[in-house]
């Protein structure tokens, strides 16, 4: 991969944007289908990615649509459930008749509807499934359109290796993508010095984990590492202040990036999170999608608005590539790609995303400050972190 | 495994174990008055759980302070329930499956309308982070509290049961309906106030529980589960039976946590549950069928 020319029809492409017709598009409108979780323990990040898809097709409706078409989103609630989001993909592409889908929220849920988009023909870019064995069954309409998950904690890592830390201990929920980080971080981490001292796993849904703790406490590792989803990094993160486990440096995968993370108060402070975007890096477009999207919803972006807006310029770029919704030609065309989205730069192997890549955040003083890589740094990591026993 | 881990770990059992003892008294006075498992009480603790983040995120209201106006809104719900609902089934031989699924529809409306009024995300009340340290154990902050709150209710329901007419009254009605009735105990009165009581507990729980952990709105039926659970392993009608059986849980959830794994910790509930039922059907604290 990696053929310099293929970037040439990208950039056409995307030249091609700002030229479209202004005028209003007409005709029957292309409709796009997805289902989001909007309740249940994934609902924070799954309302940020429907906000995301739902500022991409208004701007796509105020350039004139796509092919001339206005585009219409039909979204359901699949409540943080597999089961739930198959049969609602399967009534989006059945009874909706949809024209063309955007994946759910979660490698859990992605990993299960992926099966009923393929069965169907339907390409699928998955926003918001960052597993990569998702991608590795062959299929060839789902395509993956967020970071892959073993990019997650490279910051952490990285930093963790600099400072020398050597124990690491990692608590995951045991679903698709919690999994998924931690078998990859398992893998890494004698790259990077550490030694897996502690790994387990909790059911999705869990509120205690003060028995985890009480285990993690007694090894007493250098780094913690939660692979988790918004609530648990929340539960996790307190439960380790009230337990008095400490170590050099927390981290979790999901949650410190989201802004609800500051609920945590000082506890949350000098917490470190992964995150896929950043509302100051320099792609292209960035900047305006942030003031639209605070404009639209009265409230910042986070990665996962974003991803899934880029999801849309990327079927949008394809779309107009190819000139129809031919699903084959889509298929063959997203596979070729490249493009610089809101998100970075979008390109695929096969199915596998290769050009998204992670950043890490830390917590300082109440605000989410990008630490790593230095390019997109906004401030020092500050490490080791205090003991608890030393805060407010 | 050392003294002080071992003793860290009956004091995190104990203190979840409050709560839940907490939670299961409000299903268990409803289930010893009207015979019928209250499907909704894990609603009702939720939704006094979301008044209280709200009331907090809001107002800055300490949850402490939001408890009484928690309980004083899940008794009115629940007195309201059982006036304007359960009190009109026909008390014919099939109003228990009627009652059940009322209260199975109740649920429904109470997680749809904490959607509704507090959004899907989980939530929760960062109310004293931290932990006292005595005698080399952690005691966590907000769980002590809640455990302490927890331990409050629980006696004051226990004389208001004892030492007051209508709690004895609630008493009698579940040994004997008919019993009570004859000796002139208005009935329909009793259960509007038990079932008021009912969810004034769950509430109280509700109250509690988000300071410690977590909670969304479709997340009832998990402690629907649990308090019927500790109800099952307790004994029903049985006092110091739902705080065992609640301590029991507790302890159980924590130490399956910490020897085996969070998954079997998630499970013991259903385990004990089963144990229970196999080798003593009426519970450990609880009367043999006559």
């Amino acid at each position: 991969m990696g053929t310099r020319w293929m970037i040439l029809p990208a950039i056409a492409v995307v030249a091609a944007f700002p030229k479209a017709p202004a005028a209003a598009a007409e005709g029957k409108p292309i409709v796009i289908g997805a289902s989001m979780s909007l309740s249940g323990p994934y609902a924070a990040g799954g309302r940020y990615s429907l906000e995301g898809t739902q500022l991409w097709a208004d701007e796509v409706n105020k350039q004139g649509g796509l092919l001339g078409r206005p585009v219409r989103l039909v979204y359901y609630d699949d409540k943080s459930d597999a089961n739930t989001g198959v049969q609602l993909y399967e009534k989006l592409i059945t009874a909706d008749k949809v024209d063309l889908l955007i994946g759910p929220y979660s490698s859990a849920v992605t990993s299960a509807v992926s099966t009923v988009a393929e069965k169907h023909h339907m390409v699928m870019l998955g926003p918001e499934a960052a597993d990569v064995k998702i991608y590795q069954r062959g299929y060839k309409y789902n395509f993956q359109a967020q970071t892959q998950a073993g990019r997650y904690m490279q910051g952490a890592l990285t930093l963790a290796k600099a400072h020398g830390y050597k124990k690491l201990a990692m608590l995951s929920e045991d679903t698709a993508f919690p999994k998924a980080v931690s078998s990859e971080v398992a893998k890494m981490a004698a790259q990077y010095g550490l030694d897996v001292v502690f790994n387990e796993t909790y059911p999705k849904g869990s509120s205690d984990f003060s028995a985890l703790l009480t285990k993690v406490k007694q090894i007493g590792p250098d780094v913690v590492f939660a692979n988790s989803y918004l609530p648990d990094s929340q539960g996790i993160i307190r439960q380790c202040r009230e337990l008095g486990v400490d170590a050099k440096m927390f981290a979790v995968a999901v949650g410190a990036a989201e802004p609800e993370f500051g609920n945590l108060g000082s506890t949350a402070e000098y917490i470190f999170g992964a995150t896929q975007w950043g509302a100051s890096m320099p792609w292209p477009g960035n900047a305006a999608f942030v003031t639209a999207y605070r404009q639209k919803f009265n409230r910042a972006p986070d990665y996962h608005s974003a991803a899934n807006y880029a999801a849309g310029q990327v079927l949008e770029a394809a779309v107009k590539q190819v000139g129809s919704l031919d699903q084959e030609k889509l298929a063959a065309a997203i596979s070729k790609l490249e493009l610089d989205t809101v998100y970075g730069h979008f390109q695929v192997d096969r199915t596998i995303q290769v050009g998204y890549n992670s950043a890490l955040l830390q917590w300082q003083n109440g605000k989410q400050a990008l630490v790593w890589p230095d390019k997109v740094a906004e401030a020092k990591p500050v490490l080791p972190v205090p003991p608890w026993s030393q805060r407010r | 495994m050392t003294t002080s881990l071992f003793l860290q770990l009956v004091v995190n059992g104990i203190m979840v174990g409050g709560v839940y003892g907490l939670m299961s008294l409000g299903i268990n006075l409803v289930w010893g008055v009207m015979g019928v498992v209250n499907l909704a009480h894990g609603d009702f603790i939720i939704a006094a759980g979301f008044l209280t983040f709200w009331l907090f995120a809001r107002f800055h209201l300490n949850p402490l302070v939001a408890l009484p106006v928690g309980v004083a809104m899940g008794f009115v719900l629940g007195a309201l329930t059982q006036k304007f609902l359960l009190g009109k089934v026909p008390q014919d031989r099939g109003a228990v499956k009627t009652s059940l699924l009322m209260t199975f529809g109740v649920s429904y409306i109470l997680i749809n309308a904490a959607q509704l009024l507090f959004g899907s995300e989980f939530q929760t009340v960062m109310f004293l982070p931290g932990s006292w340290h005595v005698a080399g154990l952690d005691f966590a902050k907000s769980r002590t509290i809640a455990f302490l709150m927890a331990s409050a209710v629980s006696l004051a329901l226990w004389a208001f049961l004892r030492f007051t007419f209508a709690g004895r009254a609630i008493r009698a009605v579940s040994q004997s309906v008919d019993g009570a009735s004859v000796c002139g105990i208005d009935i329909p009165r009793t259960r509007i106030v038990s079932f008021g009581i009912g969810s004034a507990l769950a509430s109280a729980a509700g109250a509690l529980l988000v300071m410690i952990f977590a909670i969304s709105p479709a997340m009832g039926n998990g402690y629907t589960i649990r308090s019927f659970a500790v109800t099952v392993i307790g004994g029903l009608g049985s006092f110091p039976g739902a705080l065992l059986g609640a301590v029991i849980l507790g302890m159980s959830e924590v130490f399956a946590g910490y020897l085996v794994s969070a998954q079997i910790a998630n499970g013991i509930a259903f385990l004990l549950f089963l144990l229970v039922l196999l080798a003593r059907p009426q519970g450990l604290f609880g009367r043999k069928p006559s």
